[in-house]
């Protein structure tokens, strides 16, 4: 931006009133800037005119030219808060209308909070990389930190780590510990050598290393091939360890986990296997003897036979023999060979009782439908025989005649007081007198 | 013949008059009535009712029951008993029952 002197020259040199855009480009200015400077002189009287019809100095303008009584102002100068935020904007390349916005919500609260500033830039639509520069430009021109709040958004760092995920980001934390005295003493944040969990893993291989190197009896044979070993393990982790930019525990626990495996295998192959052990006693030898007969009676008959071992009990819950079934429901079913077959009678037994009493049923249903029929079966064939033998029937039944409907039926050969006439259409009642008089 | 055939033959009796009762009774017997009274045969018109199937079945059991002794008359006689209300039509016109016996016996020579 050009001073207010250059400016008032500018036009006093032109006799036609002069543009702005003109008049900005000949004094090397942007149009904006321009355009304000000449509304304040306008104000203080030095120049007249407007953007549409131009710029042209006055008479006060040219006598205080002359006399040289211009005192540029700070505004003059550009150098108030807002100018120098305005010329980072336009150091950085945005355009001057964004900048005149911007700044407009900018120093629409205040312009010293960062974060505020972060924030109005965020609203005037200022792109996320320009955005954090012209922060930590007018940041820097204010000699101010950076706020914890906005740093992830100013610096990128948070960013990243949460890309990379909450736990490894805690875990590249806080380098506060140093090994003194083989315990981890917090030095502060930042000033030790390793976090919390890498000093105890580092003082755990190290007492790992010393129960190694001490606790074996001297002389044995396995001592320096193990001495060796967690060399190899201090040694495979040392580039873990001596980590410049803190180790990464993951990493560090699989290394460990696969050396302290090999490590079990190869101690576990140099113990001295049961069968090469000291000659037994004769107690032993018996003890060993007696088991070995005991398990012998799930062997075969034959074989139990030649050795002479006694059969195994009666008893069925004693053999064991485990077959596999298929339950009522599909589901398979393991149970002895013995009680399954037990089951298998029991089930025999019901359905066998089961069917009897059906029968049973049955023909008790048909003997009560029929018993009517067979007695009189019996009866007509016990009449039908009297008549084959001439016996005389005790009591024929007489035969009598409805008088109403001539239904012929027999009198009952019993006392009787009434009776019927078996014609439900007539169905008339005769009395004993009546029948008998007839 | 012993007593227990003769009681069989006549449980036997008794029991397909039983079922010819049941059929009379499905029939309704007041039509029955009318037909008798017609002339016309119930057991011929029974018989002309019933498919090939059952014509087989009935002609099965009435020859079985033949062969034990059992005629048409016999199971007639026994529908009468059972049913008293009929005496008077089969025995009202003095050859119905011979005449429907005889439809019994002629049924029962038939070719299948």
């Amino acid at each position: 931006m050009a001073n207010i002197v250059e400016l008032l020259e500018a036009l006093n040199n032109k006799d036609v009133a002069l543009p702005t855009a003109d008049l900005a480009k000949e004094l090397k200015a942007s149009k904006e800037g321009t355009l304000k400077q000449l509304n304040r002189e306008k104000d203080k009287g030095t120049i007249e005119g407007n953007s549409q019809e131009g710029w042209l100095i006055t008479d006060a303008g040219r006598k205080a030219l002359e006399k040289g009584e211009i005192h540029p102002s700070m505004i003059d100068e550009g150098v108030t808060n807002r100018q120098q935020f305005e010329a980072i904007g336009r150091r950085i390349g945005i355009k001057e209308d964004r900048i005149v916005l911007a700044t407009d919500i900018v120093w629409s609260a205040d312009f010293n909070d960062i974060t505020w500033v972060w924030l109005a830039l965020g609203q005037a639509d200022i792109a996320n990389d320009l955005r954090s520069v012209w922060v930590n430009a007018w940041r820097a021109k204010l000699h101010k930190g950076i706020p914890a709040e906005i740093e992830p958004e100013l610096t990128g760092v948070g960013k990243t780590l949460t890309a990379e995920g909450e736990k490894d980001a805690l875990s590249k934390q806080g380098r506060e510990y140093i090994i003194y005295e083989e315990e981890p003493v917090r030095v502060g944040e930042n000033l030790g050598d390793y976090s919390l969990q890498d000093a105890k893993d580092i003082l755990a291989i190290r007492a790992l290393r010393n129960r190694f190197a001490t606790g074996t009896p001297p002389g044995a044979s396995t001592t320096p091939k193990v001495s060796e070993s967690v060399s190899d393990i201090l040694t495979a982790l040392s580039p873990y360890l001596n980590k410049e930019g803190g180790s990464n525990i993951d990493t560090l626990k699989e290394v460990l986990a696969d050396k302290l495996e090999l490590q079990k295998q190869d101690i576990l192959s140099r113990i001295p296997q049961q069968g090469t052990t000291q000659p037994k006693s004769f107690i032993e030898q018996i003890t060993d003897a007696v088991a070995a007969l005991g398990s012998l009676k799930e062997v075969g008959p034959l074989l139990r036979s030649i050795l002479g071992v006694p059969g195994p009990s009666s008893n069925p819950e004693t053999t064991q023999f485990p077959v596999q079934l298929t339950g009522a429901d599909g589901t398979p079913i393991v149970m002895d060979l013995s009680k399954y077959i037990d089951l298998e009678r029991f089930r025999g037994e019901e359905r066998r009782a089961d069917e009897r009493h059906s029968a049973i049923v049955g023909v008790a249903q048909a003997v009560r439908e029929n018993l009517g029929d067979g007695v009189a079966a019996i009866k007509a064939a016990v009449g039908e025989t009297r008549k084959v033998t001439g016996a005389k029937t005790p009591s024929e039944p007489q035969p009598y005649e409805c008088s109403d409907c001539h239904t012929q039926f027999a009198i009952p050969d019993v006392p009787f007081e009434t009776v019927k006439c078996p014609n439900p259409q007539c169905g008339r009642v005769y009395t004993r007198e009546e029948v008998l008089s007839s | 013949m012993s007593f227990m055939q003769r009681s069989a033959k006549h449980f036997l009796v008794i029991k397909a008059a039983r079922e010819i009762k049941k059929e009379i009774e499905k029939a309704g017997l007041d039509d029955l009535k009318i037909l008798a009274e017609a002339g016309i045969s119930i057991v011929g018109t029974y018989l002309q009712g019933c498919s090939e199937q059952q014509k087989a079945q009935y002609k099965h059991d009435l020859n079985a029951l033949l062969q034990m002794g059992i005629t048409a008359d016999m199971i007639l006689d026994e529908v009468s008993r059972q049913m008293p209300v009929l005496s008077p039509i089969m025995d009202g016109k003095g050859t119905y029952k011979k005449s429907e016996s005889e439809q019994l016996m002629r049924f029962l020579a038939e070719e299948q």
